[in-house]
């Protein structure tokens, strides 16, 4: 038997597995109609706070010309009175937010807090996670989706260490240049959910490659052979852009390509100055056991801000070349 | 048979929208639940990422151009969905691979799933890359031709038969390596 025939025999196995009895549609029914049901009472509601406070506008707006006509027909007042404050509607953050509202596509990428340690990543389809402390795919802080809507980007969600499972956190957006994105607050999560109310953020962008092409290690620190495995944990960015390797605590690795997709993850080791990264069976685009030696494993003191190595082998053949790593959230300090 | 609530899938009641959906639903649920088990390997995980389709067909219905184009809509949204939830997992630092090991107490019916994969070529295609299971799931779950599978993937048909000639490769490689 083919292997083609064989796949379609065991498909044909497993999906027969899957009964779906009158009642099991039905329930699969009533859940689908609740959730259409109550996005669609989410949706009045939306509809009545803006109805309402069109009216409010519009009788603010009625009351204030017939007060002001009224005043008009009066003697001046003696005193004039207090400054009037600028109009609420103003927005205070126009200069901020220049440039052009960014499209989904300007949106995902990783994006790094200009001189911090948030890392931001949205991803295919919607998926939106960040982290105070550099963390990228080692359970970062905050995991869940985003819907854009002009230059409002709102994020639902929905779990990570911080928990702030279930809340909202909004944001206006803008991208004034190409790499550059300027962030607003203007919804906050509770707790360690996001930074505060009209809090201004500029992120730059790290995957896809803008402008690092110049990001480049300095010569002049002094290199050491890495013994301990601890030094090792963290986020790099390659030397001159292009990708990122995480080591985490609990020795899973992911690597980000230049697109800021996942493309590879699985279980790191230091053995003798050699750093073995081991591809799991769901790694994106390497095969199960697929290894990547690097020998020759220095790393910069007193802080590791920096490691370099030789690839030794690379079976899934990922444009491994030898250059220095930053370790992004103690760059520079 | 359980009595059915006022609202529920037969309710003829329903505005237009929702006759929609429901027609789509009763025509293809069943169909797209199987290839969310096969791409999962989890009932429960392929029910939440169906069903989500079916809700994001009715929010986002009026802006589909062709209304014939409802059910490539949905085939793409659970493949989406389901490429989300295995994003998910491993951003959740599984300790071992996905979906090989079940975590909590089987129902009879995931029981039934689970028997029937064991030692299955499913099993090994959900550990293949991205493309390659999608690509095989829709030529072997949902039956699709080679045009049909690259409209669906929006990749070239070229692309859908490199990807098929590689993932059954991947597989008879790895059936070769664990016989």
């Amino acid at each position: 038997m083919s292997i083609e025939d064989r796949l379609m025999r065991d498909i044909s196995t497993v999906t027969r597995g899957v009964v779906m009895t009158d009642s099991d549609l039905r329930d699969a029914w009533e859940d689908i109609d609740d959730r259409i049901q109550s996005d669609k009472r989410q949706h009045r509601r939306s509809m009545v706070a803006v109805a309402a406070a069109a009216v409010l506008v519009l009788v603010l707006g009625v009351g204030a010309f017939l007060t002001l006509d009224a005043e008009d027909k009066a003697a001046p007042p003696a005193n004039q009175g207090p400054t009037p404050t600028p109009s609420p509607s103003v927005d205070t953050h126009a200069t901020f937010l220049t440039g052009g509202a960014p499209t989904v596509e300007d949106l995902q990428a990783v994006w790094r807090l200009d001189n911090g340690n948030v890392i931001m990543r949205f991803a295919p389809p919607d998926l939106v996670s960040f982290d105070h402390d550099g963390r990228l795919f080692d359970n970062p802080g905050v995991q869940g989706r985003y819907t854009l809507d002009g230059d409002t980007i709102r994020i639902t969600v929905d779990g990570g260490p911080y928990g702030c499972g279930g809340r909202e956190i909004a944001m206006r957006a803008s991208v004034p240049e190409e790499g550059k994105l300027h962030f607003v607050i203007t919804e906050q999560g509770e707790g360690a959910c996001a930074g505060l109310p009209d809090q201004r953020l500029v992120m730059e962008r790290m995957l896809p490659l803008a402008g690092y092409e110049d990001f480049l290690a300095s010569r002049e620190r002094g290199w050491q052979p890495v013994t301990d495995s601890q030094t090792l944990i963290g986020t790099y960015f390659a030397e001159g852009g292009g990708y990122l390797l995480e080591l985490d605590r609990g020795n899973q690795y992911h690597v980000a390509s230049g697109t800021g997709e996942q493309v590879d993850y699985g279980e790191w080791a230091l053995e003798r100055g050699k750093l073995t990264l081991t591809s799991w069976p769901d790694s994106v685009q390497c095969s199960s056991q697929d290894r990547l030696v690097m020998g020759n494993l220095e790393f910069t003191r007193p802080h590791t801000t920096m490691i370099r190595f030789d690839v030794q082998r690379n079976d899934c053949g990922g444009g491994w070349t030898p250059k220095s790593w930053v370790l992004i959230p103690y760059e520079g300090s | 048979m359980p009595e059915q609530r006022t609202g529920g899938w037969r309710d003829a009641e329903k505005p237009a929208r929702i006759d929609l959906v429901d027609v789509l639903f009763r025509r293809h649920y069943t169909a797209l639940l199987r290839l969310a088990v096969v791409m999962l390997g989890n009932r429960e995980a392929a029910e939440d990422a169906v069903q989500d389709a079916f809700v994001a067909l009715h929010r986002h219905q009026r802006k589909l151009r062709d209304p014939d184009a409802a059910e490539a809509y949905l085939r793409s949204c659970v493949l989406n969905r389901c490429r989300s939830f295995v994003r998910r997992q491993v951003s959740q630092r599984a300790p071992r691979p996905l979906m090989l090991v079940r975590e909590h107490q089987e129902s009879p019916e995931e029981t039934t799933v689970g028997r029937h994969e064991v030692e299955s070529l499913v099993t090994v295609m959900r550990t293949l890359a991205r493309r390659q299971r999608e690509v095989l799931a829709c030529r072997y779950v949902l039956e699709l031709s080679v045009a049909e599978t690259a409209q669906l993937l929006a990749i070239s048909q070229g692309a859908v038969k490199s990807h098929t000639h590689r993932g059954l490769r991947a597989l008879q490689q790895r059936i070769e390596v664990t016989a």
